[in-house]
């Protein structure tokens, strides 16, 4: 009985490290990340062999990346996006933007950062990241995933 | 002992858990074939049943205003739907008796998700998803037209209404698929507008359109979305198997079912290259095209049959 | 020819099925970086004088000097910030600070972003 009950879980766990569907937006930054986050889409990155499927949908996906310093109009969009997104669900800031704001920090119409709107669960540094950053960054989500 | 042999053999094979395995690895295999033929590694083996067991798990949410118990029903449905229309069509042995005008009703459970698609898109209210529905239902008047029209061929041919009766006259006159090659061709046709792929994917266009009619499902229902999709595509390709190579062929129970295996295999890697190589049609494109060129020509084709 | 277009991908789509993916296993086999490539800053610490001339030139302030008096001082990089442009580089004039080949690691908590680069401290 003491078994059936851990293997449940750890069933769901594996499942979900196994398919980390992603959701990338864009909170106003310079589309840099962006264009380094969708090559890994392409044949020599190919990002489906760990399962990860790029969703337009919030509702369908588990790990909203985010780039960009979020700006103070798309704030309550880049918030209800995150509402949208079922549980359990996790945040990847991608790029320096995103982390702290960046170069942008400090001006008036940035809030500065994901992490002050949202629970960042990994930061990416890069400006822009290398794919291969993004990919590490993916990895190590996933396997913190318990 | 009757009973459990009846019990067994429509919940596990080939009923019901037998063809849900099919479905996952004929999804897994689509998306691999794809992934090779863009030059890519593609997924492993097992992705299919974990994205199955980690929808299966997710937070179920859906927008304010909507009706629940529709949007609960509708992939319940049509996921019944299409599960039933796989009884029709035997892998290895007949799971329920054939008899005349089963085609029809095959024809007809396989029709009904994407009506049903239709109204998920229309109750969940969304932007999106009253588009993608709006899109499917246009779609769903070119695509089905064409699909019953070509299937008509085979049933001029064999001059029975049934999946037995067709597979039976192929058995003396060999198989219809060299000699009506373009009724096959335009019947694959039909059949891609019905799983909604890729050149016909116009309802759940993701690049203009977020996920169609399934933007707002999420969870369990999208799940189950999912798997009816997946098994509409094995049971329309077991369909193509039955009506134009003539269903499991006469080598013995296991001969039989590895042939129609392998046909199927063959059919989704057609499938598959399909998607790979054409783009997405416009909608007007799509039914100018059907209407046009696709309709008339099954038409001169039944005549030709009939004629003959 | 128009019928032309419509099959000209499928001799492509067979070539790239029978012949070995173009994907690079990333975390198996590590890409090749170009040599101009601009990574992590380091720096060579027995050549910094705490000048600020690197702070002072940088863009995003990802750079700030802790300054108590000559001898004692303390460079900290803030890796968050960085947009890895080169300036700190090109500003210095004692060929102290310098960008890497190595691009930073992804980490869950910024507290590792924060990198001391040169820590002096007088000698007793």
């Amino acid at each position: 009985m003491e078994k059936n009950k851990a293997i449940l879980p750890n069933i769901l766990t594996w499942a979900r490290k196994k398919s980390p569907w992603i959701l990338h937006f864009n909170s106003g930054g310079c589309n840099g990340c962006d264009i380094e986050l969708l090559s890994l889409l392409t044949p020599s990155y190919d990002i489906e062999r760990f399962g990860i499927l790029n969703e337009a949908s919030p509702r369908h996906a588990d790990i909203l990346v985010c780039t960009g310093p979020v700006t103070e109009q798309v704030r309550p969009r880049l918030k209800r996006i995150y509402d949208q997104i079922p549980e359990p669900k996790w945040v990847l800031a991608v790029g320096s933007c995103s982390c702290s704001g960046g170069v942008f920090s400090g001006a008036y119409n940035i809030l500065g950062g994901i992490d002050k709107l949202l629970p960042v669960d990994m930061y990416v540094p890069g400006c822009p990241c290398r794919p291969e950053t993004i990919i590490d960054g993916i990895i190590k989500l996933v396997e913190s995933i318990q | 002992m009757n009973i459990l042999h009846m019990l067994f053999e429509i919940l596990i094979f080939p009923g019901f858990a037998f063809v849900l395995f099919t479905a996952l690895f004929f999804h897994w295999l689509d998306r691999k074939l794809i992934a090779r033929f863009q030059g890519r590694i593609g997924p492993p083996w097992y992705q299919p049943v974990a994205d199955l067991i980690k929808l299966f798990s997710k937070e179920d949410i859906l927008p304010v205003g909507t009706n629940e118990v529709f949007a609960t029903l509708l992939p319940l449905v049509s996921f019944a739907f299409v599960m039933t229309a796989s009884f029709y069509l035997p892998f290895a042995v007949p799971t329920t008796q054939s008899f005349e005008g089963d085609i029809i009703v095959v024809i007809f459970l396989l029709s009904m998700p994407s009506l049903l698609y239709f109204l998920a898109g229309w109750i969940t209210s969304g932007v999106y998803s009253i588009l993608g529905g709006n899109r499917s239902l246009l779609q769903y008047f070119s695509y089905e037209v064409l699909f019953l029209l070509a299937i008509s061929g085979t049933v001029i041919t064999s001059g029975s209404w049934s999946l037995a009766g067709i597979r039976s006259a192929q058995l003396t006159s060999g198989s219809y698929f060299l000699p009506q090659l373009l009724g096959f061709f335009l019947t694959v046709s039909g059949l891609i507008g019905k799983l909604k792929r890729d050149p016909y994917d116009i309802p759940k266009a993701k690049s203009e359109m977020v996920a169609g009619p399934l933007t707002e499902f999420s969870g369990k229902k999208l799940g189950l979305w999912q798997l009816t999709n997946q098994l509409q595509t094995v049971v329309g390709l077991s369909f193509l198997v039955h009506t134009y190579f003539g269903g499991y062929w006469q080598m013995g129970t296991v001969g039989g079912f590895f042939t129609f295996y392998l046909l199927l295999i063959l059919l989704q890697c057609l499938l598959s290259a399909i998607s790979a190589i054409y783009a997405r049609f416009r909608i007007d494109q799509l039914i100018r095209l059907n209407w046009y060129a696709l309709i008339p020509l099954a038409l001169i084709h039944n005549l030709f049959l009939v004629l003959k | 020819m128009k019928l032309r277009s419509y099959f000209y991908l499928l001799p492509n789509i067979v070539r790239a099925f029978f012949s070995k993916p173009d994907t690079v296993n990333y975390p198996s086999i590590t890409l090749e970086v170009a040599d101009r490539f601009r990574g992590s800053v380091r720096i060579k610490a027995q050549n910094c004088v705490g000048c600020s001339l690197c702070v002072r030139d940088c863009p995003a302030q990802a750079l700030e000097l802790e300054k108590e008096s000559k001898n004692s001082f303390r460079l900290i990089h803030y890796r968050d910030r960085c947009t890895y442009c080169g300036q700190c580089e090109l500003s210095c004039r004692f060929d102290a600070i310098f960008l890497d080949n190595e691009y930073d690691e992804p980490s869950s908590n910024r507290a590792h972003f924060i990198v001391t680069l040169v820590e002096r401290v007088p000698e007793e």
